[in-house]
Formats: C-alpha cells, structure tokens, sequence
C-alpha cells in the first residue's frame, strides 16, 4: 500500500521560509494534483517528497514510514521532469534500462520490463535513438517510460506538459490519465494549469504562497470553494466578486445588499453564523451561473466573445464593478447594448472580510 | 536566410578562408622548415635553408646520430611517461575537482574555487627555488616523480577553471533524475558528467599536454641526470656555446612531434565526437 502523510512540513531556504506547515493525507492509487500560481512552492514540495530536497521541519512517510531521511531511490517513487532530463549520451532504451542495471536487475528481467514500457508508450521504434533525435512529444513519452519500469509506489510529475504545443498536451493528458487507469499506483502531479489539474485530479490541492488553502475533489472545489483564493483560482473564466453588506442575520438567513444592485437586498438561506450586520461581505459568482435577463444588476456591454458553444459577455456595471456573464450557445448581445442580469442566491457564494466562506 | 546578396557572401567567405589560410601557413612554416631540414646533409641546411632535399642534399644522418649514439629512446620514453601520467592524473582530479564546485552547493564552494583560480594568476616558475627546496627535501631529486607532480599543480588550476565552466552548463535536473534512480555520486561522475563534459575535457588535454612536453625549464633543474632527461632537455646536448649540430637538433625535434602529434589526434577525435553527438540538450 502507498499511502502518503505530509505532517506540518517546513521548508526554509535560510532565512526565507516558503513552505509553511504542509498537512496533506494521500490514499493508495490516488492521482493527487498540487496546483497554485507560480512561485507557490508546488515544486519545492514534491522535491521534498522525492528526497531531492532537505526537510526543514515536519514529517512525510509513505507506506507508514518515515522517509525524511531516505535518498529519493530508496523512497519508491519515480520522477518525471519538466525538462524531462533525459542522460543526453544514452539511447531511450538505455535511459529505461539504466536505474534498473544499477538496482541489479537482471538483464533479462531489464529488457521484459523496457519492452513492456516501449510498448505501452509507442516508442518501440524508437529504442535506439538518442534523445537529441526525438520530438518533443517522444521525449516526454520516455520520461515517463524511464520512470514507469521501475515500478516505484508513487510517480511524481513536475508539470511534464508546459514544453509541449497544445494539441500534444490535450494528448499527452489523455494518455496520463489511461495510464494511471492502467497502473492503479498513486501520483503526485504538479501543475498550474487548471484544466489539467480538473481533468486528471482525484484529488487536488490548491497551495498559494507556501500553504494548502484547500484540499478536496475536482468538484468539490469547484462547487464548494472554502475561501475567495480558492474560489478565483478554480474555473475558467474567473468568479466574479461583488462587494456588499450584510444587513440583517437572523439565525437561518441573510440578507446582503450588493452594491450597484438596483433591487435592494439579496436574502440567502443559510445562518452565516460568523457574520453580524453591518459587515462588508463578498459575493461570488461563476459566469455560467449568470443570464442575461433580469434587471437586478445593469451595465453596458463592454466585449463578447463568441467560441461558438458558448458566449462571454464583459459588463461594465453602473458602480465600475466587472462582470463576465456565460451565455450557451451565441448570443446576439452587441457591444455598447444595455442589458441586466440577476443574481440566483442558491448558486451564490459568500466570503467573509477574511476571505473565508460564509455558510 | 540573410538577404545579404551572394556575390557579397562569397567575398566575405573567400576573405575569412584567405586570412585562415594565411595564418596556417605562418603556423605550420617553422615547422615545415624543421621537417624538411631534417632530412638534408648540414651542407644543404646552410647552403638553402628553404630548399626541399633533393638527391644531392638528402640525408638522414642526423636521424642515424639522435637515434645511434644518443641515448633519445630514453628521453623520448622520459617525457612520454611524464606527459601521459601528467595528463591522466590532471584530467581526472581536474574534472573531479570541477564537479565538486559546479556540483554541489556548500559553504566553502566560493572560497575554495578563488584559492583554486589563485594558480593560475600566479606562474609557477616563481616559485622554482621553493620547488626545487621541496623536491630536494623529499628526496625526488632526478626523478620522473617530481616532474609529474610539478606538472601537475601547474596544470591543475586552468583545468578546474575551465571545466567547472562547462559542468555549470549541464542541467540540474538530469543529476537528479540520476539520484532517483539510484545511481551512486561517484557513477553519476563517472557515468554520466564525464561523458557529456569530454569535448571540454579534450580541449583542456591538449592545453595542457603541449606545455609539458615542451617544458625545458624544470628538467633542466630538476632532472638533469642522462637517464632521467625529458627530449626537449636531451635536444640541448646539440646545441652547444660554440658549434651546433643543426642535423641532430632537427631531426630530434621532428621525433618530437611524432607523440604529441598522436596524442592530438586521439584528442580532437574525442572533441569532434562529442560535439557531433549532439550532447547536452
Ligand atoms: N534554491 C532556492 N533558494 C531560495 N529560494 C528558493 C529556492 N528554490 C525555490 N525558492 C523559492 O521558493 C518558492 C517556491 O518555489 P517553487 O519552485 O516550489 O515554486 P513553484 O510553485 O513550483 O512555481 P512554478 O509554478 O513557477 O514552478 C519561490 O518563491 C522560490 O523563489
Ligand atoms: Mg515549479
């Protein structure tokens, strides 16, 4: 069994803390995705799980043993690079094969397990050329093949799609997907691309800034996110947000009022127990959520796109607030047009000054 | 494409190969000289220096006398000894040394790679009445052993200068992709840095072979002796205050180039193979 546990792990590169107190639990075969913006310390994190990175403080084992002090080989895991860091004067089938010549793999033992890769990867043809010979595409196909013979208990991938164009990487995700299907062994993904995070993710932890704001499912995050980080960060394009101020808390509803709405107040259904009248207060909502009908918020027209299965329209509200509204299919708003919108409160979501979720 | 027109760019190529040339020709001119010198009668030498032998002129007496009363098979198996053990062990501390630093990160890694430039500021034949105290002192007097170490320490610093340059270059990420599959720190050296770094390395083995070979400064002091004379020193007993046997001088020298030329083959094979290789990505 490959569990994980991250305990309050601490990373300081000398004075400079940039991970603060990590806690993450990762089940057997789990696909666990670490997303964040740049800098975040996404990779940082899974270097220090691969042991290719000092612990500062806290606590990571896998299996149920502590690996703190373990060098990466003995850790099981296998890591695919960004760069893929091919060994630039070794043939693929070399590159495969070379980790397992130095476990003392038998040979035969070796080529069973090289060809199995090669053939699972399409890169049977390809087992005597270098890398220097190789597409970009092909070369993060033995990276991957490199890390799959070894037969490790975790993988671990630092953003093995953002050298490649984006129809490869579509592909390329696909094929990580069916692989993990296939092989049923835990994985560690980093990433900062959110739809790759949603699509291959059982698991995703969104990290800003050194910490975990939140762990959950693909759609628990998406519908359930526990802060305004969060909330921004998951989905595309970004909720909006709309300052307001609660007016009344009764103990069972809310009621906000939203600031350039022409309607009053909105009232919402839940105790919102940590909030007291007067409070200034954020609202959140995702552009599919919003139609262009209703006249509870008004603006004019700023953009619209049009990708053919869906319109964005950009609107310019009374009070200077932005919104992007998602209309299926192609709308016939023009720019410079009037038009409203209203706000559904069961699909709303509410942040405190803080930032945190109101329920 | 430059849109430079192609009468300008075969001009400008004409005239690159012209200077190139021209400078080859300075080069291999001395040289030359000494080949053809070497096979005339001393006669022939004085009357026309510039002259190839001809049937009258031809003649290989000074080869008879380097290689008949002279002791040049020990002279020459004297540098070859201290040149190849001079280069094997330069090369081999040289890159290990220059991984270290480029490698590894610690404290004292920009301290120790200053102390380590520091030689090659400072010339070591400045230090030759030191030198000469220390090899005394250790009893190495007259032998090949003193060479080799003096060659050595003056080898070394431009060696881990250079190659530490080129070890910065290889990427990170591949010595720990190595890491995670278990390989040894000593086999990623050996096996993956020292592949990808032999171009550079090759370089730096001719840079510092030449030198060696040719040094006359200290087996004049500290080898004197016949039987541990390197060439260039056994050369000098042809050379005298009053009359010099050009035939002797000539012919020894054009023995002379016959290893180091070898060695420079074996060299810049490696060089080219590595560069085709299409190493480091
Ligand atoms: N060797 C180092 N010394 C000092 N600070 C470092 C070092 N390596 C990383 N950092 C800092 O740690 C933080 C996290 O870096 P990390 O590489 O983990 O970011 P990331 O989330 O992977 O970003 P990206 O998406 O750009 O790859 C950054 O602020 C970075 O400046
Ligand atoms: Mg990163």
């Amino acid at each position: 069994m490959a569990d994980m546990k991250l305990e309050g792990v601490y990373k300081s590169y000398g004075d400079v803390e940039v991970l603060h107190g990590v806690d993450i639990d990762i089940t057997d075969g789990e696909f666990v995705v670490f997303v964040g913006p740049s800098g975040c310390g996404k990779s940082t994190l899974l270097r220090m799980i691969a042991g290719l990175e000092d612990i500062s403080g806290g606590d990571i084992s896998i299996s149920g043993e502590r690996v703190n002090d373990k060098p990466p080989a003995d850790r099981g895991i296998a890591m695919v690079f960004q760069s893929y860091a091919l060994y630039p004067h070794m043939s693929v089938r070399k590159n495969m094969a070379f980790g397992l010549s130095i476990a003392k793999l038998g040979k035969a033992e070796i080529k069973t397990r090289v060809d199995a890769a090669a053939e699972k990867l399409q890169l049977t043809e390809l087992l005597h050329r270098r890398p220097a010979q190789l597409s970009g595409g092909q070369r993060q196909r033995v990276a991957i093949g490199r890390a799959i013979v070894r037969e490790p208990q975790v993988f671990l991938f630092d953003e093995p799609l953002s050298n490649l164009d984006a129809a490869l990487r579509v592909n390329t995700r696909l094929e990580i997907a069916k692989l993990h299907q296939d092989l049923q062994n835990t994985v560690i993904y980093v990433t900062h691309d959110q739809v790759e995070a949603m699509t291959l993710a059982d698991k995703i932890v969104v990290m800003n800034g050194g910490n975990v704001e939140q762990i959950g499912s693909p759609m628990d995050l998406y519908h359930r996110p526990a802060n305004l980080f969060v909330a921004g960060f998951i989905g595309s394009p970004k909720m909006n947000f709309l300052p307001g101020t609660v007016v009344s808390v009764d103990g069972s509803s809310i009621a906000v009022q939203v600031a350039g709405s022409l309607s009053g107040t909105v009232t919402f259904d839940r105790p919102g127990n940590s909030c007291s009248s007067g409070d200034s207060i954020t609202l959140g909502v995702r552009p599919e959520h919003l139609t262009a009908a209703g006249n509870e918020l008004s603006g004019a027209v700023e953009v619209v796109e049009r990708l053919g299965d869906v319109s964005y329209i950009y609107l310019n509200l009374a009070d200077g607030e932005r919104l992007v509204i998602a209309e299926s299919g192609t709308t016939e708003v023009a720019p410079g047009e009037k038009i409203g919108c209203n706000l559904d409160p069961a699909s709303l979501h509410l942040f405190d000054a803080d930032g945190k979720v109101v329920n | 494409m430059s849109s430079k027109p192609l009468v300008q760019k075969s001009l400008s190529a004409t005239l690159v190969h012209g200077i190139l040339i021209c400078y080859s020709i300075l080069a291999l001119w001395p040289i030359f000289l000494v080949l053809i010198n070497s096979f005339k009668s001393r006669k022939g030498i004085f009357n026309d220096p510039m002259a190839l032998p001809s049937a009258e002129t031809f003649s290989t007496i000074g080869f008879d006398k380097v290689l008949g009363r002279s002791n040049f098979d020990v002279y020459f198996f004297n540098s070859i000894t201290v040149t190849v053990l001079t280069l094997g062990i330069t090369l081999l501390i040289g890159a290990m040394a220059a991984w270290a630093l480029a490698g590894y990160k610690y404290k004292l890694n920009t301290l120790l790679a200053f102390y380590l430039a520091i030689g090659i500021m400072v010339p070591i034949r400045l230090g030759t009445v030191s030198i000469l105290k220390l090899v005394v002192a250790m009893g190495l007097m007259n032998t090949l052993t003193a060479l080799v170490l003096v060659y050595i320490a003056m080898s070394l610093p431009l060696t881990i200068f250079i190659l530490s340059e080129f070890m910065q270059q290889i990427p990170n990420d591949l010595k720990e992709a190595a890491r995670c599959d278990g390989v040894s720190e000593y086999r990623i050296f050996f096996q993956i840095i020292l592949p990808l770094t032999r171009p550079a390395i090759a370089t730096v083995g001719v840079f510092t072979m030449v030198p060696v070979w040719n040094d006359l400064w200290f087996p004049l002091i500290l080898t004197a002796d016949d039987s541990v004379r390197t060439v260039t020193l056994g050369v000098q007993q042809f050379v005298g205050q009053y009359v010099t046997d050009w035939n002797s001088v000539l012919a020894s020298l054009t023995l002379a180039i016959v290893p180091v030329f070898i060695l420079y083959i074996i060299f810049s094979r490696q060089l080219i193979r590595g560069i085709t290789a299409g190493a480091v990505k």
